[in-house]
């Protein structure tokens, strides 16, 4: 690996303790608030390391550093940050985008990758990617919904918040249009470019992501033409 | 995966209704966009052109999608002329929507679903257009001065009926299309020789 991949990594170390620190800070004080806004963040931040230790399948260090970046922006934000700052408001959407179209461009590689019986072809990835990322901002914000319906009803406070009609309506949007600009990265005719910048920053040559064993010439073994 | 393909069909009763509904849908689209409905008209070309899919890419009139998710997916359109039930009834299509689009591809292309992933995919693509379709009502709104969404509340009810839409064609699709046995899938596969 070479000095930059090892750079990432210790940044992707970094923020997951530093997420595991807030969150448990949120535990010793006792804030349900706080919990739910740093302890789900902190779990989607150990997702690559979960993929590791599963599948026996490294993500790329770009790709780890990104979702957990992305995680830890998002739970810095929820403790103040959103409040108190307007410009981190504005970035607050496209955190979180960034956050789901990750989160969904990693669930298809690694299904992809894991079940043998799954075969998508490269050029219908795409498809796949906005697929999973669009449904996974759906059920983020209907999670999002559920728990403050449930507070209100138990008269608490709202764990997540959500602000308002435009807030959800751009929170989906940005899932969606991220998960296009990740699909694009992730798709074969951009592969070429990916495998550069990961050989960059892996160093050992070959493809740093997950394994692609369908870019290249698998026969089309299907009987579906017409006559 | 051959039985899923039993959802694109090449008889000729199919057909008939098949084409049937296509041109009722392309006269729904046609009137929406008269009366500067321009989101039913999104809507209605939409729903064709996935319908068409299968007879583009076969350049055969006679392959279409199987009638029935079609007629489902075409219901909101007409109950929208109609005013009742439509939301409901978008989620119901939307599904049927998703289904449609879980099979072209299944049947169109090398990917390979087994049925688990089928079912998982056609519910991610139920909540994906939900999505899109709350994006473009919102954006309508705002932009064409439509009343779409009165609010947070009702736009999250709308995704929550979505979801729950999206969760019960999964198992639908899963239940009678899966398991309705492979002498009517085989026998009405595309091309089937």
């Amino acid at each position: 690996m070479t000095t930059l991949g090892r750079v990432l990594r210790l940044a992707t170390y970094a923020m997951q303790l530093a997420l595991g620190g807030i969150t448990a800070y949120a535990v010793l004080q006792g804030s349900a608030g706080m919990l739910a806004n740093a302890g789900l963040p902190f779990l989607i931040a150990l997702f690559p390391l979960y993929v590791r230790y599963r599948y026996d399948n490294q993500l790329s260090p770009t790709l780890s550093l990104w979702i957990v970046t992305a995680a830890f922006l998002h739970a810095v934000g929820m403790l103040g940050l959103y409040r108190t700052y307007g410009w981190y408001d504005q970035i607050a959407h496209g955190v979180s985008g960034a956050v789901v179209a990750g989160v969904g461009y990693a669930l298809v590689r690694v299904i992809e990758t894991e079940y043998d019986s799954v075969e998508i072809p490269p050029n219908l990835r795409f498809v796949f990617i906005v697929v999973f990322a669009g449904a996974l901002g759906v059920v983020w914000e209907v999670a999002e919904f559920a728990l403050s319906e449930l507070a209100v009803i138990f008269g608490g406070e709202p764990l997540l918040a959500q602000f308002g009609l435009g807030d959800v309506v751009l929170d989906m949007l940005f899932s969606i249009a991220g998960a296009v600009l990740v699909a694009v990265w992730g798709t074969r005719y951009f592969d070429g470019l990916r495998s550069v910048v990961d050989r960059h920053v892996d160093g050992d040559g070959r493809d740093a992501g997950t394994d692609r064993r369908d870019t290249d010439g698998r026969v089309d073994s299907t009987d579906r033409t017409v006559d | 995966m051959a039985r899923l393909r039993g959802l694109v069909e090449s008889r000729s009763l199919n057909a008939a209704v098949t084409w049937t509904l296509v041109g009722v849908l392309v006269a729904g689209t046609l009137a929406s966009l008269a009366v500067g409905d321009l989101l039913w008209a999104v809507f209605g070309a939409t729903v064709v052109a996935v319908a068409l899919v299968p007879t583009v890419l076969r350049r055969d009139a006679s392959v279409l999608v199987a009638w029935e998710p079609l007629a489902l997916a075409a219901v909101p359109l007409v109950a929208q002329w109609v005013g009742l039930f439509v939301t409901p009834l978008t989620y119901l299509s939307v599904a049927a929507l998703a289904l449609l689009v879980a099979v072209e591809i299944d049947s169109f292309s090398a990917t390979e679903m087994p049925p688990w992933f089928a079912v998982l995919f056609v519910v991610l693509t139920t909540l994906t257009v939900a999505a899109l379709w709350g994006i473009l009502q919102y954006f309508s709104d705002m932009l064409l001065e439509t009343s779409f969404l009165s609010g947070r509340v009702a736009l999250m009810w709308e995704l929550v009926g979505a979801t729950a839409a999206g969760i019960a064609a999964g198992v639908l699709f899963h239940r009678y299309f899966l398991e309705s046995g492979p002498d009517v899938a085989d026998s009405t596969e595309v091309g089937g020789s």
